[in-house]
């Protein structure tokens, strides 16, 4: 699906910006700068505006994404389930550091609340949901991906 | 309606700003991120004391019987840890930074005294290991943007006070990323490339956006013996030098202390100005054409290039004072003296930062009025002992009112009053989107368009000097 | 004990929720045909005012009056909103609304837009919540062609058009004017107030923005009535609510229950009690931005009361027992206000970032005078300064544990 095509699919309001980009994000895996600047000029905002609403929510990219993303959930009912165990596990097994933006093959990032709290400590892996993960079976999990 | 400020009575219209009304009855409260047409609440230095609560008086509209208190212990009190919060970033930083004196931030630090290491450790105080984060930290999100011959930037020194969003024409900056991670800058961190009207380096209170200079190497020329130094000073410029340094309150002693840095000659811009009105004069009079766009606001020209590209033929072909003015110096003045014009440099003065874009063969240098302030300060000249001067007599100005070119519309009333002829001025880039959009349908038929990017014209230039 | 009564999760288990008939014949929607036929705007807005419901997001705001406030504007455009982004931790009740009574949902809904005189409704979703997402999209499908919402709403003169609009991950998008800002395309900063979003809100129009719990709670008082409504709960609070109670109880999830019970009747009745072996060191009540209940708390009353010194918020109670690391409770808090502030005002982004800097020194033990200090002057400007309450909310928690686990929590450093 082309940018131009995803963008035609909305009405040129306002309150259509987000879900365009939301949705050139969901095609492409992050919106760049070309997209940003196509779609500043369907909705006739600024490219500053784009980019600035863009780089505000998590759920959309700006750039690249490293072909293995972690997330783990840190919020307060995961963490009393060591969850930020499950982290140090992670980081040990693969060498990185949480929050490290600058490795070009992993992230690993630390998220908040995604609402499965009765089912945590609770990780995604390239947009798939694992639940109740501890350090103990998270190198069962990563080695689908390595 | 009435209202009380620090127990005394006052009135107030309905729909004032508490901020308005102190200023109105010169009750200081100090501000940091506001500009006199956006107030957004961000920085929280213009809080008040209402019923206990602390609210910021800049966005808060007054009510009738509303009591407040401009000065109290927790006004104190959230000044001084906001403003700690601030310099966190800043600490250390202030003797290499293009700011040094003539900071907003570094005022408020003093005016509150407040503990400049609170929220950082301090060298002593930290870990190996901790030094290395901390220094990660802050050069991940540090964006340093020196790739034009106009602004230089670096977001490692801004308070992110928006100033530079709100003022800017083209909507170059935004509020990028969020929370700790919160950078203004241009999107995907693109080098700027804009019309460099300047106002965001006039506005910002910190080094974050200054003017692009290369100080030393002017100084250098100022101090080669071999090389004769010409300053042109754009009459626009004596409005604000006062701001960079008080004691020059005349042309005379801006003069005498520009000798005193360094200048063998001094000569008034506006010689030039004569000559950019007499050539566009011409043009238009041999010109059949309508609908022609002056074209001394260097910004304007790389608008009309970069926004409206098909309107390119209707601008003058003159160039701006400055390079007509050095022109003839190079030429017509150092054959008269019988100067080699290589060992001729000539620097403008200017209210406009604009001007350092265009590569001009005999203009060398375009300073503005914070950077002449600037190298006033480092060659410390005593301004109580220099002495006043006069610009050079060999290029007298015939026409007093060509300064007027420097407030918008004034060349064109100028220029129009000589031939007769009808004219429009677009001030500001609102109005003139509007003009060039009535153009391109055809709605005006005009002979002569003036557009002034900085409202209000060159006196409001982005290079001119702010009062802190 | 007395058989709680069940408002919201009546149809839970019962029903197929995406069969919309299945809801009918459990008596669903019969509040709208009794609107329609029999009520106006103006007496189902009084009902509403008389059950006494009141804002179950967290704020406790009495939703009577925020609906009267946005039907007395006299403009031909105004919106509701109603507000699923429910991202405070340990919170999941909305996302279990979703799932299991999607059509009560919206039947609150269409009947709030119709009370305040909204021509078009915003279901603005958690963007993580896809398979919710995706549910109230058929259901709001299915409502369509029972023309349940459309340009006349069962051949009356009411006309409706329900969107479903996804966030994109922030949690300060559930505060009202942030939300807003959100679906016109900007980022998610709070505005300034006043304006109130009753009168200037969504494309500066009268917008109504109600918690989805709340709203699911519209049709049984239009169905059964106020007075009745306001029978049910306590003198503070009526009505029932989704109670989430997680960490070290035997029985985690979701209860719902009269507003007024006691913490320690929750813990020991409903959630079976702190799990075997442990003890109980403090209840987060909340959510992230809850407060702490102590050992001497666990009488308190959990209903929405302004004056309580341990507010509700929105119903999440995480129990905390003594092996927990508190370094790693901190961490979390701070990470994660550290992470959602919106960065605009200096308290909350500087402030957000210097404490969770402080927490990780805590954690490792590399905590200095200076430090010590700070926490209380973070704290302080967290909690008077910053330009939404988002700041008070990342100062509770940590403010709590300092002064009640000073020893545990400094245990560490020198």
């Amino acid at each position: 699906m082309t940018t131009e095509k995803i963008l035609l699919e909305f009405d040129a309001q306002s309150k259509n910006l987000l879900p365009a980009l939301r949705k050139i994000d969901a095609n492409f895996g992050y919106i760049g700068e070309d997209d940003a600047q196509k779609a500043a000029d369907y909705f006739s905002v600024p490219l500053s505006q784009v980019f600035e609403t863009a780089s505000f929510y998590d759920l959309i990219k700006t750039k690249k994404q490293p072909s293995l993303v972690i997330q783990v959930c840190s919020g307060a009912n995961c963490a009393v389930k060591s969850a930020y165990k499950v982290i140090r596990e992670i980081e040990n097994q693969l060498h990185v550091k949480a929050g490290d933006e600058f490795n070009p093959k992993v992230k690993l990032e630390i998220i908040s609340c995604l609402g499965q709290c009765g089912s945590g400590p609770v990780i995604i892996v390239n947009g798939n949901v694992f639940t109740q993960v501890t350090p103990n079976n998270v190198d069962d999990i990563l080695r689908n991906y390595l | 309606m009435k209202i009380k400020i620090n127990n005394k009575n006052y009135k107030a219209e309905e729909g004032e700003l508490i901020y308005d009304v102190c200023k109105r009855n010169k009750i200081k409260i100090p501000t940091l991120c506001s500009t006199p047409k956006i107030h957004e609440g961000l920085c929280r230095i213009c809080v008040v004391e209402n019923g206990g609560r602390l609210i910021t008086s800049c966005n808060t509209k007054v009510s009738e019987g509303m009591e407040i208190m401009t000065e109290s212990e927790k006004i104190s009190k959230a000044r001084r840890i906001n403003l700690e919060l601030l310099w966190a970033d800043h600490a250390g930083k202030c003797v290499t930074c293009k700011k040094n004196r003539r900071c907003e931030l570094q005022n408020l630090a003093e005016d509150q005294k407040i503990e400049n290491f609170h929220f950082i450790p301090r060298k002593e105080e930290m870990t190996g290991k901790e030094e290395l984060d901390l220094l990660k930290d802050n050069r991940s999100r540090v964006v340093v943007d020196e790739g034009n011959l106009a602004i230089s930037r670096t977001t490692e020194l801004c308070v992110e006070c928006r100033r530079c969003i709100n003022t800017c024409p083209t909507k170059e900056f935004g509020f990028n990323n969020r929370a700790g991670d919160v950078v203004v800058g241009t999107p995907y961190e693109k080098p700027l490339d804009c019309i460099f009207c300047g106002q965001c380096v006039k506005n910002c209170p910190t080094g974050a956006i200054t003017d692009q200079n290369n100080l030393s190497k002017i100084i250098g020329q100022l101090d080669d013996l071999k090389k004769m130094a010409v300053a042109l000073v754009d009459p626009a410029i004596l409005e604000t030098i006062i701001f960079e340094q008080p004691e020059i309150d005349s042309k005379e002693k801006l003069i005498g202390v520009l000798e005193a840095i360094g200048f063998e000659k001094v000569f008034d811009l506006e010689f030039g100005m004569e000559l950019a009105l007499q050539k566009m004069t011409e043009q238009i009079k041999n010109s059949g054409k309508n609908n022609l766009m002056l074209s001394h606001c260097p910004s304007f020209n790389l608008f009309i290039e970069k926004y409206y590209p098909q309107f390119k033929s209707n601008i003058l072909d003159v160039d701006n004072p400055d390079e007509l003015l050095a022109e003839f110096i190079k030429n017509q003045y150092a054959s008269e003296q019988k100067i080699n014009p290589a060992d001729i440099v000539v620097i403008s003065v200017s209210s406009c930062i604009a001007k350092k874009i265009n590569k001009s063969q005999n203009l060398d240098y375009v300073i503005t009025v914070r950077e002449l302030g600037r190298i006033i300060w480092q060659k410390n000249i005593n301004l109580k002992k220099s002495k006043n001067s006069d610009f050079g007599k060999e290029l007298a100005v015939k026409d007093e009112k060509a300064k007027n070119i420097t407030r918008t519309g004034g060349a064109a009333e100028i220029i129009a009053k000589k031939i007769r002829a009808k004219y429009i001025v677009a001030d500001g880039v609102s109005q003139i989107k509007k003009v060039l959009g009535d153009l391109s349908k055809n709605r005006i038929e005009t002979k002569i368009i003036e557009c002034m990017i900085c409202p209000g014209g060159c006196v409001k230039g982005g290079g001119q000097a702010r009062k802190l | 004990m007395k058989k709680e009564i069940k408002i919201i999760t009546k149809n839970w288990g019962q029903i197929n929720p995406l069969n919309i008939d299945e809801y009918i014949s459990a008596g669903g929607y019969q509040a709208l045909f009794k609107f329609i036929k029999e009520m106006n705007p103006e007496t189902a807005l009084e009902e509403i005012k008389i059950s006494g419901l009141c804002g179950r997001g967290g704020a406790g705001f009495p939703t009577g009056m925020k609906l009267e406030s946005v039907q007395k504007e006299k403009s031909a455009e105004k919106y509701f909103i109603c507000n699923l982004d429910e991202s405070e931790p340990g919170t999941y009740k909305d996302r279990a609304i979703a799932d299991n009574d999607p059509h009560m949902l919206l039947e609150g809904v269409i009947l709030a837009s119709l009370i305040v005189g909204a021509k078009k409704a915003f279901i603005y979703i958690n963007g993580n919540y896809r398979k919710q997402i995706e549910i109230l999209e058929r259901a709001v499908g299915q409502a369509r062609k029972k023309v349940f919402i459309g340009s006349e709403i069962l051949h009356s003169k009411y006309a409706l058009d329900i969107e479903i609009f996804a966030g994109a991950g922030a949690y300060i998008c559930g505060e009202e004017t942030a939300l807003i800002n959100s679906i016109e395309g900007k980022r998610g900063e709070p505005r300034t107030r006043p304006p109130f979003p009753t009168q200037c809100g969504l494309f500066g129009q009268p917008t109504a923005v109600n918690n989805a719990e709340t709203i699911s709670n519209i049709p049984w008082i239009i169905a059964q009535g106020g007075a009745a409504y306001a029978k049910i709960g306590s003198k503070k609070s009526t009505g029932t609510k989704l109670f989430i109670v997680n960490g070290a109880v035997k029985n985690t999830g979701i209860v719902e229950l009269s507003l007024g019970i006691k913490l320690k009747d929750l813990i020991e009745k409903h959630a079976g009690g702190i799990q075997k072996g442990k003890e109980f060191w403090f209840a987060q009540i909340g959510g992230s931005s809850g407060r702490l209940a102590l050992k001497k708390d666990l009488d308190m009353k959990l209903e929405y009361d302004r004056e309580a010194q341990i507010p509700l918020g929105s119903g999440a109670i995480l129990m905390v027992d003594k092996t927990a690391d508190i370094h790693e409770l901190l961490l979390s808090w701070t990470s994660f206000f550290r992470r959602e502030s919106c960065g605009k005002c200096v308290p909350c982004r500087e402030g957000t970032f210097r404490l969770w800097e402080i927490a990780k020194r805590l954690q490792d033990g590399e905590v200095s005078e200076r430090d010590v200090a700070a926490i209380q002057d973070i704290l302080w400007t967290l909690n008077n300064t910053t330009f939404c309450p988002l700041g008070k909310f990342a100062a509770t928690a940590f403010g709590d544990a300092i002064v009640n686990f000073k020893t545990e929590i400094y245990r560490l450093s020198r």
